[in-house]
């Protein structure tokens, strides 16, 4: 390994890192003001953010064999399904008054 | 066999070090699931009583979360500087990482350990004799929750925090597997990270 890419390697870990703190800054500000529906979005994101960070990263996802990335795809997707099955009732009732 | 057939050693250890890590990853795809059923059980509750979910919310310690998050966000952090520093060959610095990062991990449970305290003493936690809300009450369903969720992360956490130590043990006796095994359980670490990246804004941070 040369020197170059072992301080460039560090530096990329470093950056995700301050990136991360920068974003938990971020919840903890937003729940400081009351936005709504937004704040749970917001929350969400910055969740959904944090995670990219960390699985593409230190994870190393994004350099990962195609199989390991399947693997993890894989994993959210069954999720996915689960959420939007158990939530079959939730989406699609509404009472007669509310519908009209 | 013709000696074309047989592998050489640095094939057979990339070939093992592959299988390692798909192994891992496998294992954490249903530990998705595991984390996410109670999630959704979560969802289900949250859009059925919003305030309910935000009275019980309020009452946790949203500041003692705020730092927990970053303890292990840093912890992550260190031991991906660690698995690079044994693909290095850097043993003793990965070795000397590896012990940070479940230094990070003690601390987190130590903090999450004062608020269950802080918790029982305020007749928060379901437990018998304690819990004097009615049963399906949807504030103490919240905290129920709160405590299946946070209790088996914290589980998770005390399971790494030993992975992590086992990994720098294999580093200090010179393993000749000790750096795939540090990226193995370090995958693992980063997993419990991110369950907590969900687990904090939509248990500490609904009031708002």
């Amino acid at each position: 390994m040369t020197g170059t890419n072992d301080s460039a390697v560090r530096c990329r870990l470093r950056a995700t890192w301050a990136t991360l703190l920068v974003l938990l800054a971020a919840s903890a500000l937003v729940a400081l003001v009351d936005l709504g529906a937004f704040n749970l979005a917001a929350n969400v994101g910055i969740a959904v953010a944090k995670c990219l960070l960390v699985g593409l990263v230190f994870m190393e996802l994004a350099d990962a064999p195609a199989l390991h990335r399947a693997v993890a795809v894989a994993g959210f997707a069954w999720l996915a399904l689960l959420f939007v099955l158990g939530a079959m009732d939730v989406l699609t009732r509404t009472l007669p008054e509310a519908a009209s | 066999m013709p000696d074309a057939l047989v592998p050489s050693r640095p094939d057979a250890q990339a070939a093992a070090r592959q299988a390692a890590l798909l192994g891992m990853w496998v294992f954490l795809a249903t530990e998705v699931l595991f984390f996410g059923a109670l999630f959704a059980v979560y969802a289900e509750l949250r859009h059925a009583a919003p305030q309910a979910a935000a009275a019980a919310s309020s009452h946790l310690y949203r500041e003692v979360a705020i730092v927990n998050t970053a303890l292990l966000l840093t912890s992550s952090y260190l031991v991906a500087l660690a698995v690079h520093a044994a693909r290095a060959g850097a043993d003793a610095r990965a070795a000397r990482l590896l012990g940070r990062t479940a230094m990070l991990g003690i601390a987190f449970l130590a903090l999450k350990g004062g608020e269950y305290a802080a918790e029982y003493h305020a007749a928060e936690l379901p437990l018998p004799g304690l819990a004097v809300a009615a049963p399906g009450d949807a504030y103490a369903r919240f905290v129920d929750l709160y405590i299946v969720m946070t209790g088996a992360h914290a589980l998770h956490v005390a399971v790494g925090v030993g992975a992590l130590l086992a990994a720098r043990g294999w580093l200090r006796r010179g393993h000749s597997a000790g750096a795939r095994r540090v990226e193995v359980v370090a995958l693992y670490w980063h997993f419990v990270d991110i369950v907590w990246v969900f687990l904090f804004p939509l248990l500490y941070l609904v009031d708002r």
